[in-house]
Order: structure tokens, then C-alpha cells, then sequence
């Protein structure tokens, strides 16, 4: 091929394109001759490479995909495209990489300037060969052009829309044009409508951008488009790089002699000194380990810290008392093992381990990444079907299949009914779908948006199933393993027929397939139908008024607006009735749907992206796995799953290659994090890294054995956590002895079995089982949380029952604050081990955080109900409950004393509270409801009125009106009011809120807003006092005012909360409860009296030591 | 009255002579599992020889211990003042007579890609301030920051400083994690896990948040991302309680709750009698001794009733236009002196945020933090404390040179400004500059991971060198991208 020189060099590197070269003659550049000799390859340049370049880029290694031995080679270029512009050795590759001394890399031997002259001079020169041919010049072809308008236009001109007929997809289609006629005429860019619309300015539309996420056309590019359609718009042939059938000269044998990328092989079963422990494999495959060191697995644990273990292993809930008399009861051989299977048969289990998949999966109930966190309304069905999946052991190879091309395992478009299998393939995608995606706003969507969602996909991919650390090779070959660029954007290209950058969906519709079980759509159809109704009988008066009006007016019916302008009555009317019929809407359900991802069939083509950047596109790949895990040699194939299917068929074949049984990491990094959750660490310890830079596996035979024996065992996870669990590896006892200490301090050989702390799901989950407040109610749309104004985030419940953790609603913007406490992850995009922290705040929201307080009032009480009035018998309840076990005898005398001097210290208090109300003050006192507090609450506002008189009325404001100036009026109080008539608790302002701080309060106004609406309904009998009692005092001195406050606070049941005398002058109980006067004045005297019942204070002394057991580190790690 | 007992750790436990619980640390630095523990806090910092063939489990204990920092630092503390929502830079510190001259003529089309709501975008708009020098540094400075104005010869100024993102945000995720996602750990995160705290019984990263209500981005202004939660922001907030959780929620007599408290100190320590060698037992039994002194020192660094009535006034405690603020320079003042690493204040919303009238709301903005933020710094000059305690100003982009509708500005990427004083930054000096309408940096561009790479080190570490082990990658908060240290700001 001769060079021509007719067309710009696109240097791939910097996405940089020579134009001023566009306007140069079509004929062999003039080249500037320095020295004397115009070098030409084979004698020049030729040596040069031998020294310094054939190492990497020869025949025995290709790195970057460079071959710098022969023309057609160098023709070729590298992974970023072309290396050589010929005549420009500014904008080649080559010259750039050498004479910035980034190659040859350091420590190699570098060029000398000379060399560097030489190849700069051949460059100039054309890069020129001895028979007089060239290096050829790029020629500029669709690759070069489509890409750009997928960029800029095809958004309204592609496969989703097509504005003025136009589609500018293809050459063919361009050609075609829209309805203005043809978009180009070869030859003559001048006479292109295309660029026409360009050049004025019109196109892509300034003032619309954002809207469709499209950045304007640049300079470079309408040249670039311009230089085409005069070269008539060529197009060429150009083969996706994809594994071909030749040895792949990026990635040798030799490097998938590294252990992990070898398929595994069973090692023989070692034989061991210990035989007596030996209950199967496992473990002598540990035991050869500890004996070659002179030790032996630790003595077994006892019965009790067994089943303990292993019930929060497979439930992540401590062994009821129930369970653990029947453990005890059942003496004949193998109980253990016999429990083992009842947990694994529990429905509880798939809770506990569907939590540690979507920690892999990212799972997230919210989209993040703008300030609306916008809500993922169905995504639960994938974590109900993650959940489902492990209760009934779906095969791992099934349920990765499911999760990664599950719309293509069954044809879905043309099934008759929605069948369970369907549902569920179409449901498992949703793993796929969980990064935060912020491309529902058009400011947030653009194209380098979107690859970091496609990228944090394929992120969830990678390190979750195949321990692989690919997301390095997205801007360049992985730095430690041999996984060179391309394989990245192969993979991508897999994906491509579902995410494709130049052809998204918006999550905000995009993101769904109109399919949902009959019966819920039934269900939905009849709520929406209910609600509709409910609409129209609201608006029916309405527009009987227009009517009305109408007639008597003998006019036209004016329409809603100008008759609330024309009569102040019926605008009233009006609002109230907007007011209901949103009130109505809020109680819309989302229409039930299925958060899929699913291939469209028309992937656009993917490119090497130079340094990750959108704009700087090197070769064409095509779809392929990494090479390392192949023999290099094996195209990668693939067909449409089913007869006329519009998919790609790429994604089925990519999982069914993932779960081969020889495929050498699926099954590994999968066993590997089974072990990790049952065993505290893995047997590599980098979970998500199996390659060079990760560990090495500590008893590499007992990995693959496991992964051999997994397979075969047809993928059985439940078999894998029997087998796992019935070792006697698993049975040790969690003892560290010194001689543990000295020879295996971190326990790599499994001398012993880690210590484990909670995770924050099953902490909060045992307190509330252990409080018998844990509603075990499955699936479903998760349960709302709220967010208190100082910041806590509670898990929302109108029960006092609350759901397991995982059925909790999980937003990214709101997380429950005992989880943030206790290590809960941030998903970014995904979390592939949690991390551990101890630290103060854990302590300080046990020990005062009201939900825990309150459910340990639940757990004495239940304590007392099950164990009658006798301490000794509550001291053991209590331990069975909350430890599966019986008190040690220091552990029962010690809590004997504590509840012996509690009581005693709380039937002194108690006597002593006592209320004198002696004059015209106005004290509540509520009835305490800890949890409550701010919940569901409704600001309003009690009001004597002006004339000091003794009715009370209740004026109601939205949080935002409330301003300051009102909240000094004189004979106010400000309460606030549970909406909801069944609780009717009354409580008062929270201390601390004046006028000042209000607006700390706003972030709750949309609930509260709902909330007063709900309250309307108590509008017939303001001045009742809902629970407590109001009473009026005399002014005393502010000492008495303290001891009231003090007086209070004994009772919990009791709260003095806020006071006001009859000038107005407000007092409240600040924070240290002390008492903050809001204007000084007159100081009401108040005294408490209070009889306390009987055994109150003995219950109130059993609370405590519940809720220190509920603090304790026993109950918080688990041996 | 406190609801906890204000008794030293020794009084509210019973003695155990296993233990010197004072001594935790001290304790299992010397003790029999040193080494083990030692192991376990370790690893994944600094450390370069932990890759390879025999790289361990990265899993560790994470806490909150004083750690080295690579080299001498020039700052011990940092007080970041977030002006969320983008302040306007040729308004307030950029003039541009240039403005002046072609007030009204057309733009838009020219930077049509650049801007967030191109339908509104209107001509080249002036700035509605006078501006004049200042200080021996002869600093410009905007007629609505007069006390600002008066601090110049303290302050680096620069207004060459780009961002990537025109979104707020993406924005704010980059300028606090130098990615314009969610989910990864902020600057303070970052540091607090480099430098763990001095002082044992506060948190090494506070946040200050605005009474009136959260920022954009929420809570997500200072998570810790990957790194473990420990080093994500403490809010303490300015009335009430200051921390969340800190004292208990319900009524209960404190000799109650002196009793429980010791109840579950002696069933901790029997239950680690026969777990002696387990070394998160101890630290667990320190996390709470710590939970009650953070009772107590939080309660002490938050009382501003200890300060001088005169020294309140001075930071504008009282005045209605900037009460909160005020408080909160001066809690911030009251931290650093306590070695708290860093702490951020925050305003509600994003009040920087002027799409319309932008005279008024850059008004009130500066009237809510002007003299607040010039006492902070003369009041940290006066204590000595300024030298060691870097305060950087700043939002997380800029605005543009032309109107949006009527009298408003849009968001803008490449051109913001930004101000640094104390610990280790040169006074005076103004760097960097845009080109003639302060639409782009043009002069000494700094970009976002540069100014991270810039105050790290200041801090005494290397951005190259502060990583965490994730996904067999070492995460850095500058990522992969190239930053540079800002050395000519540097004294």
C-alpha cells in the first residue's frame, strides 16, 4: 500500500487529529532531510528496535498488542491505534513514548538521542522502507465518524427516536437521510445537510443539551466529518480485535502457569497424625498444616458455644431457649449434624446469606448520586429473590447464570404466562442493576457518566464472582497481571447489547420490563381503581359547584381556576380538596413491575478507550473473556439463545463459559468466601484478588479440593456449609493459648476458631429477637426508615415489631444509625469484605440510644413473664435468652448483686417522687414513649388564647410557618401531638428548639406535613387532652423548678417537658436538664408526687440488667 | 447536671487488677499480644512490602491511635469552611474590568457546552461590587467581605483552580473525595485514617453542620467511602445535644446508671478473663471507657459558656445575621486547640448557589460569614495557633461570567476560587489567574486532586504514599490521576 498523505493521522493517543495537514496535497509530503541520510527502515530503524524494542514488542511478547518488526506489523499499531503518523512525528505514538523517556521502560536500556533523532528523521520522512513503500497513513473511515455523531446526535436522530425521519446510525442511513432530504452528499461536504445544521449552529440544539445529556460538536470533529464525505464517506473493513485461533501474543502460557488461572485439581486427601480428629477432609488438609509444625486442631468447643456458632452462622440470629433445650434433649449420636440441617433448613438462612450476596451485589434500594437519591421502587424483588435462591440451594452455576443472562435463558417476550422460572430470571438481573446510576438527570447522564456505571458494573462482576482486580485494565494493561487492555473493553463488549453507552436507558423508565406476578398486579390494579374512585368523589362537589355556579349565573361552567378566583368560598373549598386528593395520590402504590437488564440486540461497536477516555478510542474489539483464563486460542462464541430472539446471545454465552466446571476461578472464589463467613478469613485472604498481587492461598491443595468437590457436588451450597460445619476444624474451640500466640498468631493454620463480632444486621436483629419484638415476616417491599431531625435514622414501624435488618429499606443517603455504627457499608459500588472498627460511638448508641433502651424493657419484661418474680430464675432466663446458655457461676452472682442493689437503689427514688401543683402554671405530663419521640409527630401548637381564659385550643402549623415570633407569643405552649388516635400520647415541644434552631427540623417537614394532615380528624374535641394530665402552680423559685425537673426524669413515665406561667414567660428543660429560662419572670413551684407500684422498681432494676447483657461483649462476639 | 456522672473512668469502674484500663493502649503496646496487635493495626498503611506472594489478609482492627505522618508536617489541624453552592469568584475575588466593558454582549455560544441550563443563559453580566486592594499584599477583595478584607496579608489566594463536574453533586463528591461519585472516603476521612487523633477523647474528624438544615449530598460530605466508618465525620452540632447518641435519650437516676455501667464493665471482664489473648476484647473494654469520656470532653470543647462574653461578641455569637456561624468558627477554634485533625463547617443547602439575584444573595452570604470567619483567623493568629492550623475557604466550583435569566449565575467548572491561610501556606500571596471574563483558569492551574495533593502534604503526607488496599488496588484519595503539590504556595 503506497502512502498517499492524503489524510489526517488520527493519533489515537490524545484523541488528537492533525487538521492543518487536511489542506495538505494528496502526494508524498515534502520531507525535511536533516543529516545526511534519509533513514529508511530495514537499516536504520530496524537495528534500533532490536536493541531496545523486540523484548516486549517482538515476536515473543506483543505488549499493548505492538509489533515493531515488520511493516504490516507497525501498520497495525498498538492497543491506542496507530503508533506512527507518518511525516508527523509529534503526533506519533512511538516518538512521543520514547522521546518522553516512557519507554523503553525504567531500568531498561534507554535510547540515545541520536537513535531518538534517527527515528524522528524516518518519521518526517514518511517513515519510509526499502522498497520504496511507506508506512501508510490512517485512512479516515466510518470508525473514525460514527462514533462522533453516537456522541452528539443519535440521541434524537438513532435507534430511540428518529426527529425529521433522520437516523445517522449508519453511512446507509445518512445517505438517506430524513425528511429534509439526504443528511450528506458525497463529496461535497459544503452540501451537506448534516454539516450545514452544524456549521449554523442549529445542531446539536445549544439551548436543549442537557436536556438529552449531549455536549455541542467540536471544531476538530466537523472537520474530521467534512474531510469524510469528501473522501465520499469510505468505509472500511476493519476485524474487531478478538481472540482468534492464533496463539494470543499478549498473554503467554507461561502466565497462566500462575496457580489461579490453572483450572483446580483435586490433591489427594493427606494422611495425618491425628486421626481421631479427622471427621472428613477438611480436616486433614488443616491438620497437615498444624502438624507440620508440631501442633493439632484446639480442643472441641462446648455443646452450647456450638450451637450458638453455627445457629449465627447459617441465621444470624442467637438460638431461641427453645432451641437450645432441644439441642440439649436430643443425646442421641449426631445431634450436631442433625441441627446443622435444621438451620440449613431454616428460612432464616437465606436472610443471613442473601445479606452477605448483596454486600457482592451492591445492593442498594435507592440510585444515589444527586440529592433525590431517588427511591428504586422494585429492586427488592432481587434481593427476595437472591434470598428464595439460597433457601432452596439453587446451584451456584444456575443462580450466577440467572443473575448474568437470565433474560436470555428463556424466551420471555414470547411466554404465554409469566411463569415462576421466567420471573425469576428476568428478576435475577436486577445484580447487574445495582451501582448508584445518577443518569436519570440530564446533567448527570452524559456518555462518560455512563461508563462509570458500566464500569462499576463490571467491577460487581469481577470482584464478586471471578476475584479478578479487572477494573485496572480500563485505562491500561493491568500493571501485575496478564490482563491487557483490551480484555476490558472485551468484556464490556459482552455487555454491550444491554449497557451501551451510546444508546441508554433512563433509570428513571428505563430501567423495567412490564411484567409482574398476576396476583400482584391484580392487587395493585384494584388499589390504584380504589383510589381513582376515591379521587373523583373528592372532586364530584367540585364540580357541582361549577356547575352551580353555571346556572345561577346562567354563564358558561368556568372552569376550576377562574371560579376560585370569582368566589373566595369555593377557593377554600377547593384547596381543602387538593389538600385530600394528594393526600389520596400518596397512598399510590408503584405500579408492580420487574428492575431488569436485558439485551437489546443492536450493541454499538466498542473501542479500546486510550487512558479510560471516552474520547480517545484506540482499536475495535470485540466480545471476549480474559485470555488468561482460555487456552488464547478459542474464538469466543456465541448465538442468538433462541430462534428469532432479538439478543445478542453474548452474556448466556459468557455465563455458561463463568460456570464450566474447569473454569479456574468460579468455583474457587466462591468456596473461598463460603469459608471466609464460617472461618473468619479466607483461604486466600484477598477475597476479590486472586492474582499476583492478591494472597496466596494458605492450604492451596484444601482450596481446590473444595472447589473440586463444590462442582461436583452439583454446585450444593448447603452442602458446602455442611461439609464445612461438620469438620472438626469448625468444631474447635476459640481459645487462644500462648503457644496459639507464638506459632500462629493469626491464626492463618486454623489452630483455633476466630473470636467474631456481630455485623450490625444481626445485632440489631438479635436485640430485637431477644426483646421478642422481631417480626420474622419474609420478602416485600422493604420497610421505611425516618431520619430525626438530629441526625439518627430509625427503622420506621407503627407496631412494636420490627422487621429483620435486611427487609429494611436501604438508601444511600440514610443509613439506620446502629448499622453506620457497626461497620454497615457504603456501596461504592459494592463491598467485598466488611471491615471491622471498634470504637466509642458503638458504646454510646447501646448504652443511650432510646430504641435499644426501650427493647431492653421489652426483653425484662419478657424475662419476668417467662421467669416470674424470683431473681435467680430471671437472671438465668435472661442468659438463656440472650446467650443460649446458663449464667457461669460469677456471671449469675455478680448479676444477682446488680439487681439486688438496683432494685433497692430505684425503690429509694421512686418513693421519694412526689408532684405538689399549687399554682397557675401549666405542666404536662406525658406518658413517655422513648421510641416515639419525633416520630409521626405533628408540630402544633396548644393555645389558652388572648384572654388567658382556661379553654385550650389547638391551632395547627406546618413546621415552616411556625416563626419565631410566634412561638414567643404570650400563653402558648408549643406540644406536639402524636397524629395517630390509637397512640394519643401527647408530648411537648423536644428541649432545645427555639426559634433559632427550627429549621434543623425541616428535614422531616414532608412526614410532619402528612402527618397534620391525618390529624384533622381530631379537630372535634381540641381541648381534650389526649394521655397525662395538666395541671396549673403557683410561681416558687427556680431551685424548685430544677427539682421538679429531677422529680421527673425518676420516672420515666413521666417528662416534664416544657412550662409556661400566665405571662407567658416559657421555660423548658434544656438538654443537660437543667432549666432554660425564655424570659425571666415569675417562677412557678412545682413538686411531683408520684406512687410508685409495688414491684416497679424491682422490674425497673431487671430492665438494667437486660440492657447490660444487651451491652455485654458475650453477647456481642461470638466464640 | 449531666445525666452521666461526671466521675473519672477510675471512679465509675471498679479496679481490676488484670487491667490498667487508663492504659489501654500503653497496655497492649507492651503486653503479651503486642505483637499481634501490632500486626493487626499496621498493615494496610504505609506499609509498601505487603503485596506479593505472601500478602496477608488486609483485615485489621481499625481505630482511631495517633499515627506518624510521612514527614514534618507544617499543619497538625485543618478547618475547611465548605461554601456550598459555588461562590461566585469574579464577584468576590476575581475582578474583571473586562466584564465592565462588555456587559450585555452575547457569549453564550461560545461555552454553549459549559453551562447547566443553556435555556436560560443569557449575555456577559458586570459584577454589581466595587472592588479595591488590600492589606501590604494589596489583595482584591469584593466591597461585601470588608472583614475579610482586613486578613488579607494571611490568606493565599487562588483563582485558578479547576473542577470537573458542573453539577453540584458530582462536584461536591469530587472536591471532598476527588471523584465526582458517591460512596468513596472524603479528604477528612482520609486524613483521620493517616493521622488517627491526638486527642484520645474526641473524634480526629468534626463535622459542623448548619443548625438550619443539611448541605447538598447530605451526610455524604464527609462518610469515609470504603475506608471503615471509624474515620467518617462526627457531627457535633452546635445546640443540644452535640453528638448523637451522647447521652442517654430516656430518664433515669445517674446512680442507675452508674450501677448498670459497672454491671457491664465486670461482665465484660469476666467474659475476657478467659479470653486473654484476644485483643478486640480490650479495645472493645476501651471503646467504652472512651464512650464516657467523650461525654465528657465533648460536653467541655462544645460549651462556648466558657469563653469571654467579649471573645462571643467579637466572633458575631448574638448577631442576628451570623449566630450560627460565629458559633460554629469559634467551636471550631475550641477543637483545633483540643488536636481534633479536622474539622468542616458547613451551611445549610447550597445559599453559594445564586441562579437569580445574585447581588442579594451573595450579600447574605457574606453577611452570614464574613466576620465570623476574619475573628476565627485573627483569633488563631492571636493564640498562636495559626501556624499549625490550616484554614482552607472554598465551594466546589465557580460561576460564570454570564447572566442566567435576569440577574443570576451558572454553575461553572473551570475557573473557582479558593483561599488557604495558616499552616504552612505563604500570607499574601494571590496565585493564579482566569482569562479576561473569569470564565477559565488560564494561569497556575490547580486542580482538585492538586489542591487534595497540596493539603495532604501539608499535613505531612504524601498523597502517593496515604493508600488503603481495595480490590488488590491501592485506592489513594487521588486516585490514579496525576496531582501535583502546590509548592509555590508553600512558605
Amino acid at each position: 500500500m503506497r502512502f498517499t498523505g492524503s489524510v489526517a493521522c488520527a493519533v489515537a493517543l490524545a484523541g488528537a487529529i492533525c487538521l492543518e495537514s487536511l489542506a495538505a496535497p494528496p502526494d508524498v509530503p515534502k520531507v525535511e532531510l536533516v543529516g545526511n541520510v534519509e533513514p529508511v527502515f530495514e537499516e536504520h530503524i530496524f537495528p534500533i528496535f532490536e536493541a531496545h524494542c523486540f523484548g516486549c514488542h517482538g515476536e515473543k511478547k506483543r505488549k499493548a498488542g505492538l509489533d515493531l518488526r515488520s511493516r504490516v506489523a507497525l501498520l497495525a499499531g498498538s492497543e491506542s491505534g496507530a503508533v506512527i503518523s507518518p511525516g508527523k512525528p509529534e503526533k506519533s505514538l512511538l516518538y512521543e513514548m520514547v522521546h518522553e523517556k516512557h519507554m523503553p521502560p525504567e531500568g531498561r536500556d534507554p535510547l540515545s538521542e541520536s537513535q531518538v533523532d534517527t527515528l524522528r528523521r524516518w518519521i518526517s520522512a514518511g517513515a519510509p522502507f526499502q522498497d520504496g513503500a511507506f508506512v501508510a497513513a490512517h485512512r479516515l473511515n466510518q470508525h473514525d465518524i460514527l462514533p462522533i455523531l453516537r456522541l452528539r446526535c443519535t440521541v434524537c436522530h438513532g435507534r430511540q427516536k428518529q426527529e425529521g425521519g433522520l437516523d445517522v446510525r449508519t453511512r446507509a442511513s445518512i445517505l438517506n437521510g430524513g425528511e429534509s432530504g439526504p443528511a450528506m452528499v458525497l463529496g461535497k461536504p459544503e452540501e451537506s445537510l448534516l454539516l450545514e445544521r452544524i456549521h449554523a449552529g442549529e445542531m446539536p440544539p445549544l439551548r436543549s443539551l442537557v436536556e438529552v445529556s449531549v455536549k455541542p460538536v467540536e471544531e476538530n470533529e466537523v472537520e474530521l466529518l467534512a474531510e469524510w464525505i469528501r473522501a465520499g464517506a469510505p468505509e472500511e473493513l476493519v476485524p474487531p480485535d478478538i481472540a482468534g485461533v492464533e496463539p494470543d501474543p499478549l498473554v503467554s502460557d507461561e502466565d497462566r502457569q500462575f496457580w489461579s488461572f490453572q483450572p483446580p485439581k483435586a490433591a489427594p486427601v493427606p494422611r495425618v497424625q491425628h486421626v481421631d480428629r479427622v471427621r472428613n477432609p477438611v480436616d486433614s488438609f488443616v491438620l497437615e498444616k498444624l502438624e507440620e509444625k508440631g501442633s493439632s486442631l484446639s480442643p472441641e468447643a462446648d455443646r452450647l458455644t456450638l450451637l450458638r456458632r453455627a445457629t449465627f452462622d447459617l441465621t444470624g440470629l442467637p438460638p431461641t431457649p427453645e432451641e437450645v433445650e432441644d439441642f440439649l434433649a436430643d443425646t442421641r449420636p449426631r445431634a450436631y449434624e442433625r441441627r446443622i440441617d435444621r438451620l440449613l433448613s431454616s428460612p432464616r438462612y437465606g436472610e443471613r446469606w442473601g445479606r452477605h450476596w448483596l454486600d457482592l451485589a451492591g445492593y442498594s434500594d435507592s440510585e444515589g448520586g444527586q440529592e433525590v437519591d431517588r427511591v428504586r421502587s422494585q429492586a427488592y424483588r432481587y434481593r427476595d429473590y437472591v434470598i428464595r435462591s439460597l433457601n432452596r440451594d439453587k446451584p451456584y452455576d444456575r443462580f450466577l447464570m440467572e443473575q448474568i443472562a437470565g433474560d436470555e435463558l428463556a424466551d420471555y417476550r414470547n411466554a404465554e404466562t409469566l411463569t415462576e422460572e421466567i420471573y425469576d430470571n428476568l428478576v435475577a438481573t436486577g445484580f447487574l442493576r445495582m451501582a448508584p446510576d445518577s443518569t436519570y438527570a440530564g446533567i448527570t447522564g452524559f456518555v462518560p457518566d455512563r461508563l462509570e456505571i458500566i464500569d462499576d458494573e463490571l467491577e460487581v462482576l469481577t470482584s464478586a464472582v471471578m476475584g479478578l482486580t479487572l477494573r485496572c485494565s480500563r485505562c491500561h494493561s493491568h500493571k501485575f497481571d496478564p490482563l491487557p487492555q483490551r480484555d476490558y473493553y472485551r468484556l464490556a463488549d459482552i455487555f454491550k447489547g444491554a449497557f451501551d453507552e451510546n444508546d441508554w436507558l433512563d433509570p428513571k423508565k428505563g430501567r423495567y420490563l412490564p411484567y409482574a406476578p398476576a396476583n400482584e398486579l391484580r392487587v395493585w390494579k384494584a388499589h390504584d381503581k380504589k383510589l381513582r374512585a376515591e379521587i373523583e368523589a373528592v372532586k364530584a362537589p367540585l364540580a357541582k359547584k361549577q356547575e352551580e355556579y353555571a346556572r345561577k349565573h346562567a354563564e358558561k361552567k368556568p372552569d376550576a381556576e377562574a371560579l376560585k378566583k370569582l368566589e373566595p368560598a369555593f377557593a377554600e373549598v377547593a384547596k381543602a380538596a387538593e389538600k385530600k386528593i394528594q393526600a389520596i395520590k400518596a397512598r399510590k402504590k408503584p405500579k408492580p413491575r420487574i428492575r431488569a437488564l436485558w439485551d437489546r440486540g443492536e450493541p454499538t461497536p466498542t473501542y479500546n478507550l486510550i487512558r479510560g477516555d471516552y474520547q480517545s478510542r484506540g482499536r475495535l474489539v470485540g466480545p471476549g473473556v480474559p485470555a488468561v483464563l482460555t487456552d488464547g486460542k478459542t474464538p469466543f462464541e456465541y448465538e442468538p439463545p433462541f430462534p428469532g430472539a432479538t439478543s445478542t446471545g453474548r452474556r448466556l454465552a459468557f455465563a455458561r463459559w463463568l460456570t464450566e466446571p474447569q473454569n479456574p476461578l468460579t468455583a474457587r472464589v466462591r468456596v473461598n468466601r463460603v469459608w471466609k463467613h464460617h472461618f473468619g478469613s479466607g483461604i486466600v485472604a484477598t477475597l476479590d484478588n486472586f492474582g499476583t498481587t492478591g494472597a496466596r492461598p494458605t492450604h492451596p491443595e484444601l482450596l481446590d479440593w473444595l472447589a473440586v468437590e463444590f462442582v461436583r457436588d452439583g454446585w450444593s451450597i448447603k452442602r458446602l456449609h455442611r461439609l464445612l460445619m461438620t469438620s472438626s476444624t469448625y468444631r474447635q474451640s476459640a481459645e487462644i493459648t500462648a503457644a496459639h500466640a507464638e506459632l500462629d498468631p493469626e491464626n492463618r493454620l486454623l489452630s483455633r476458631m476466630p473470636l467474631r463480632r456481630m455485623e450490625g444486621e444481626t445485632l440489631r436483629d438479635s436485640l430485637l429477637q431477644v426483646a421478642g419484638r422481631l417480626d420474622l415476616t419474609p420478602f416485600g417491599p422493604p420497610d421505611g426508615i425516618r431520619a430525626r431531625g438530629d441526625g439518627l435514622v430509625l427503622a420506621a414501624s407503627d407496631e412494636k415489631l420490627w422487621r429483620r435488618t435486611i427487609y429494611i429499606q436501604q438508601r444511600r443517603t440514610a443509613r439506620l444509625t446502629i448499622l453506620d455504627n457497626f461497620d454497615l457499608p457504603r456501596m461504592s459500588p459494592n463491598c467485598v469484605e466488611r471491615r471491622e472498627s471498634i470504637v466509642a460511638p458503638q458504646a454510646l448508641h447501646l448504652l443511650n440510644n432510646n430504641r435499644v433502651h426501650e427493647l431492653s424493657r421489652y426483653f425484662a419484661e419478657r424475662v419476668w413473664r417467662e421467669a416470674g418474680a424470683s431473681p435467680e430464675a430471671q437472671v438465668e432466663r435472661a442468659y438463656r435468652i440472650a446467650l443460649g446458655r446458663e449464667p457461669t457461676s460469677e456471671e449469675r452472682s455478680l448479676a444477682l448483686a446488680s439487681l439486688e442493689e438496683l432494685t433497692r437503689d430505684w425503690a429509694d427514688k421512686v418513693s421519694s417522687v412526689r408532684v405538689d401543683v399549687e399554682a397557675k402554671v401549666h405542666l404536662w405530663i406525658r406518658e413517655v414513649r422513648p421510641d416515639a419521640v419525633y416520630e409521626n409527630d405533628l408540630i402544633s401548637v396548644w393555645s389558652r388564647g388572648r384572654d388567658g381564659g382556661r379553654r385550650w385550643g389547638l391551632l395547627e402549623f406546618d413546621v415552616g410557618d411556625l416563626s419565631a415570633a410566634e412561638w414567643k407569643a404570650a400563653h402558648l405552649e408549643l406540644g406536639i401531638v402524636s397524629p395517630s388516635r390509637a397512640k394519643q400520647s401527647a408530648r411537648l415541644i423536644p428541649p432545645g428548639i427555639s426559634g433559632a434552631t427550627w429549621n434543623s427540623y425541616q428535614a422531616t417537614k414532608s412526614a410532619r406535613s402528612v402527618a397534620l394532615e391525618s390529624f384533622g380528624r381530631l379537630e372535634a374535641e381540641p381541648t381534650e387532652v389526649p394521655v397525662g394530665s395538666y395541671a396549673e402552680t403557683s410561681p416558687a423559685s427556680e431551685r424548685d423548678l430544677k427539682l421538679l425537673a429531677d422529680a421527673a426524669r425518676m420516672d420515666s413515665r413521666i417528662a416534664l417537658v416544657l412550662i409556661a406561667d400566665e405571662d407567658g414567660t416559657l421555660y423548658a428543660r434544656d438538654w443537660d436538664d437543667g432549666i432554660e429560662k425564655h424570659k425571666h419572670g415569675n417562677v412557678p413551684r412545682l413538686v411531683v408526687h408520684k406512687e410508685m407500684p409495688r414491684d416497679e422498681a424491682a422490674r425497673r432494676a431487671l430492665q438494667n440488667v437486660c440492657h447490660a447483657l444487651m451491652n455485654s461483649a458475650a453477647f456481642l462476639y461470638i466464640d | 447536671m449531666a445525666l452521666i456522672p461526671k466521675v473519672s473512668p477510675q471512679e465509675n469502674y471498679p479496679s481490676n487488677e488484670t487491667f490498667d484500663r487508663r492504659n489501654f493502649f500503653q497496655y497492649v503496646s507492651g503486653g503479651v499480644y503486642a505483637a499481634a496487635l501490632t500486626s493487626l493495626l499496621g498493615r494496610d498503611l504505609f506499609s509498601g512490602d505487603d503485596t506479593g506472594a505472601n500478602a496477608s489478609p488486609s483485615r485489621r482492627v481499625h481505630d482511631l491511635e495517633p499515627r506518624s505522618p510521612h514527614f514534618e508536617p507544617r499543619a497538625k489541624s485543618i478547618i475547611h469552611l465548605v461554601q456550598n453552592g459555588g461562590p461566585s469568584q469574579m464577584d468576590l475575588f476575581d475582578p474583571k474590568p473586562e466584564l465592565d466593558k462588555n456587559h450585555g454582549k452575547s457569549f453564550f455560544e461560545k461555552i454553549a457546552g459549559e453551562v447547566e441550563r443553556p435555556n436560560k443563559a443569557g449575555a456577559l453580566m458586570r459584577c454589581p461590587f466595587k472592588f479595591a486592594q488590600h492589606g501590604s499584599s494589596g489583595m482584591w477583595v469584593s466591597e461585601i467581605l470588608p472583614e475579610l478584607a482586613k486578613c488579607v496579608d494571611d490568606i493565599t489566594l487562588i483563582r485558578s483552580m479547576q473542577t470537573t463536574n458542573l453539577t453540584h453533586e458530582p462536584a461536591l463528591f469530587k472536591i471532598h473525595s476527588g471523584q465526582t461519585l458517591p460512596g468513596l472516603p472524603t479528604l477528612g476521612a482520609w486524613v483521620s485514617y493517616g493521622l488517627g487523633s491526638v486527642n484520645r477523647d474526641l473524634p480526629a474528624y468534626v463535622v459542623l453542620d448548619d443548625p438550619r438544615g443539611l448541605p447538598i449530598n447530605g451526610t455524604q460530605n464527609w462518610q469515609s467511602g470504603f475506608l471503615p466508618p471509624v474515620y467518617q465525620g462526627t457531627r457535633f452540632r452546635s445546640r443540644g445535644s452535640p453528638l448523637l447518641d451522647l447521652k442517654p435519650e430516656f430518664e433515669e437516676p445517674r446512680s442507675i446508671t452508674g450501677l448498670e455501667r459497672d454491671l457491664i464493665s465486670r461482665l465484660d471482664r469476666l467474659h475476657q478473663r478467659k479470653r486473654l489473648l484476644q485483643p478486640e476484647l480490650g479495645a472493645r473494654i476501651a471503646s467504652y471507657e472512651l464512650a464516657a469520656r467523650m461525654q465528657l470532653a465533648a460536653s467541655d470543647a462544645l460549651d462556648l459558656a466558657q469563653e469571654k462574653p467579649q471573645t462571643r461578641e467579637m466572633y458575631g455569637v448574638g448577631k442576628e445575621s451570623c449566630d450560627s456561624y460565629a458559633r460554629r468558627c469559634l467551636l471550631a477554634r475550641r477543637l483545633v486547640e483540643r488536636g481534633v485533625r479536622f474539622v468542616q463547617i458547613f451551611l445549610d443547602g447550597q445559599p453559594w448557589d445564586n441562579h437569580g439575584d445574585l447581588a442579594r444573595g451573595l450579600k447574605k452570604c457574606a453577611a452570614r460569614t464574613d466576620q465570623p470567619i476574619a475573628v476565627l483567623l485573627r483569633d488563631l493568629k492571636r493564640r498562636g495557633l495559626l501556624d499549625s492550623t490550616l484554614v482552607v475557604w472554598g465551594g466546589e466550583f465557580g460561576r460564570l461570567p454570564i447572566s442566567e435569566g435576569v440577574n443570576g449565575r451558572d454553575h461553572n467548572k473551570n475557573a473557582m476560587v479558593t483561599w488557604m491561610a495558616g499552616g504552612g501556606v505563604k500570607a499574601g500571596l494571590t496565585y493564579g489567574a482566569t482569562n479576561e471574563v473569569a470564565f477559565a483558569a488560564v494561569e497556575n492551574k490547580i486542580t482538585v486532586q492538586d489542591w487534595h495533593a497540596t493539603i495532604l502534604h501539608l499535613l505531612g503526607l504524601d498523597h502517593e504514599r496515604l493508600f488503603y488496599e481495595r480490590n488488590g488496588l491501592r485506592e489513594k484519595l487521588t486516585g490514579v490521576l496525576e496531582a501535583r503539590v502546590v509548592k509555590e504556595i508553600l512558605v
